[in-house]
């Protein structure tokens, strides 16, 4: 609830040699009223995890806190929580690895994998604001993929409050990757496709904002290849005897800006046509790296259960956070990464040429760039 | 499980509340913000100090309390007696709502919006302008029709109707025992 005003307290303030207990009742139901907000959820736990930040930074950390002389209520209900919240917390011992071979596993295994969903929450925050963002991948055969926004997406204003963009109110982006082409659903009933991958990116980024970073899987794997101190945890069972394994990579301090695109190596990026490698998540990733990244892998397969990546601004408290967490897979349909079973029928088609940088016909003029459906890439 | 892993779990538990406290108190969100973090962090350097007999909300109300006055004491537009003056009485309303046996705070928020669904129309509009669409008092009052002072009196009317029905549903207590 970030928008009481700082005035909104003088009357009881005022009233207080009057009447403290009526003042202090109505503080206290102020206080209160305050949860109500918009993202207060959020901005609650954002504060949390802050604060936490800054007490695992700190040598305090360190202290044991002593839980065998607490009550048996009191020890059952922290162990009960606590075990809800195993696969967070889990605490592995360090164990040299080489990172290349842990890395080449997870892209690896990244790149078998279909019928998948993850759920995707972008998280960000000042020293007063935050919200979220939160979306759904889903993750099909021989490259499908569809991400779909849940929320109209929102970016911080100077001073980090959530600012929505007007064009894109109550407007919930999808895009995707058919097996053929890239789409993309746009504002204003708009609908773009082509070869290129900067179909999303060129909608997405420069109508909305360059701020909301949008985070596939590979994307970071590919990330921490370069620059990254890549730490394996030595396989442990979680709360529901699943084997998994816990990777850490923290970005060495003196590193530079990531790879630009298009240069140095990309060991396990994929030539264009290929949408879950090479150009097209280097053109995903376009914003300042991730200080610190925790995936949790499954022992068995390597497949990721859940990635949880953060940013720190100057003042080393974490300004930015993005979690994909492995969700329910949605029933198989062949139509489910296609844009046509997205009920854009009606939705204005437009096509991207292929290249980078290459003009976007009828973007900005509806009247430019009209086609029926079928798509024409396709007969 | 690591020592602070376990201290997280307790503040998620107590987070909404402690945030509802400092509300109470710090018309500064700023403020609230600041006191907030230093809250967590001074009642995790002394948690060896926490009877863990007793509950965790009003122990970190209480450092929450000495943090905010410390930290209101470098701001000059702070009145920083007027805290003293409310908060025991406030401390005591949020401690009387963290002991309700058997309700989660998802439930007594429950209350808290029943009491609202009987406000009148004026009231649970003003209250819905603020708290829930997270308007500032002059775009409220300028939605509503009304001048600024005049709409945060009406606002106040409204918190102090709520506080008569919390009290009355028993979520709120009418004395503070000394």
């Amino acid at each position: 609830m970030n928008n009481i005003p700082d005035d909104l307290l003088h009357d009881e303030f005022e009233l207080v040699s009057e009447n403290p207990k009526r003042a202090a009742d109505s503080a206290a139901v102020h206080g209160l009223l305050s949860l109500l907000g918009p993202d207060e959820n959020t901005c609650t736990k954002l504060r949390v995890r802050r604060a936490m930040d800054a007490i695992r930074n700190d040598g305090t950390a360190l202290r044991r806190w002593r839980i065998g002389s607490w009550s048996k209520s009191a020890r059952a209900a922290v162990v009960l929580a606590a075990a809800s919240l195993a696969l967070v917390f889990l605490v592995l011992q360090v164990e040299e690895s080489n990172a290349e071979d842990v890395l080449a596993k997870l892209v690896d295994a990244t790149q078998r994998m279909t019928n998948r969903s993850y759920t995707v929450s972008t998280r960000q925050f000042s020293q007063q604001y935050g919200f979220e963002t939160r979306a759904t991948l889903d993750l099909g055969s021989d490259g499908r993929f569809l991400f779909s926004f849940l929320d109209s997406p929102q970016r911080p204003d100077s001073s980090g409050r959530a600012m929505r963009n007007p064009m894109m109110d109550d407007f919930r982006p999808m895009f995707g990757f058919d097996g053929d082409s890239f789409w993309m659903a746009a504002p204003r009933n708009r609908y773009v496709q082509g070869k290129d991958p900067g179909v999303m990116r060129q909608l997405l980024f420069t109508e909305e904002s360059t701020d909301s970073t949008v985070m596939t899987l590979e994307p970071i794997l590919e990330l921490l290849q370069d620059g990254y101190e890549v730490r394996m945890n030595r396989p442990k069972r979680d709360a529901t005897g699943r084997l998994i394994v816990v990777v850490d990579a923290h970005r060495h301090p003196r590193e530079a800006s990531p790879r630009p695109i298009n240069s140095g190596k990309v060991p396990h990026g994929k030539a264009k046509g290929d949408p879950r490698g090479g150009r097209f998540h280097r053109d995903m990733w376009h914003d300042a790296p991730p200080r610190d990244v925790r995936i949790i892998v499954d022992g068995s397969n390597y497949e990721i259960i859940s990635l949880d990546a953060r940013w720190t601004g100057n003042d080393k408290q974490v300004n930015r956070q993005v979690v994909i967490e492995e969700g329910t897979p949605h029933a198989y349909d062949s139509s489910w990464f296609d844009a046509s079973g997205h009920g854009l029928e009606e939705t204005q088609f437009l096509e991207r040429e292929d290249g980078m940088g290459g003009p976007m016909r009828g973007v900005g003029d509806p009247s430019r760039g009209k086609r029926p459906r079928p798509r024409p890439d396709q007969g | 499980m690591r020592s602070e892993d376990f201290f997280e779990i307790l503040v998620r538990q107590h987070a909404s509340m402690l945030t509802a406290y400092l509300r109470s108190l710090a018309f500064d969100e700023t403020l609230v913000d600041d006191a907030f973090q230093e809250t967590l962090i001074t009642a995790w350097r002394r948690i060896d100090e926490f009877d863990r007999e007793r509950p965790f909300g009003p122990w970190m109300r209480g450092i929450a309390r000495n943090t905010l006055l410390a930290l209101a004491r470098k701001k000059r537009r702070y009145k920083t007696h007027l805290v003293a003056l409310l908060e025991e009485r406030v401390a005591a309303q949020m401690n009387h709502i963290d002991a309700r046996s058997g309700d989660t705070f998802a439930e007594r928020m429950e209350t808290l919006r029943d009491c609202i669904a009987s406000l009148n129309e004026e009231h649970r509009d003003a209250v819905d302008l603020v708290y829930v669409r997270g308007m500032d008092s002059r775009t409220a009052a300028t939605a509503a029709g009304l001048t600024d002072e005049t709409f945060r009196k009406r606002l106040y009317r409204a918190r102090l109707a709520l506080a008569d029905c919390l009290r009355t549903k028993g979520a709120f207590i009418d004395e503070v025992s000394a």
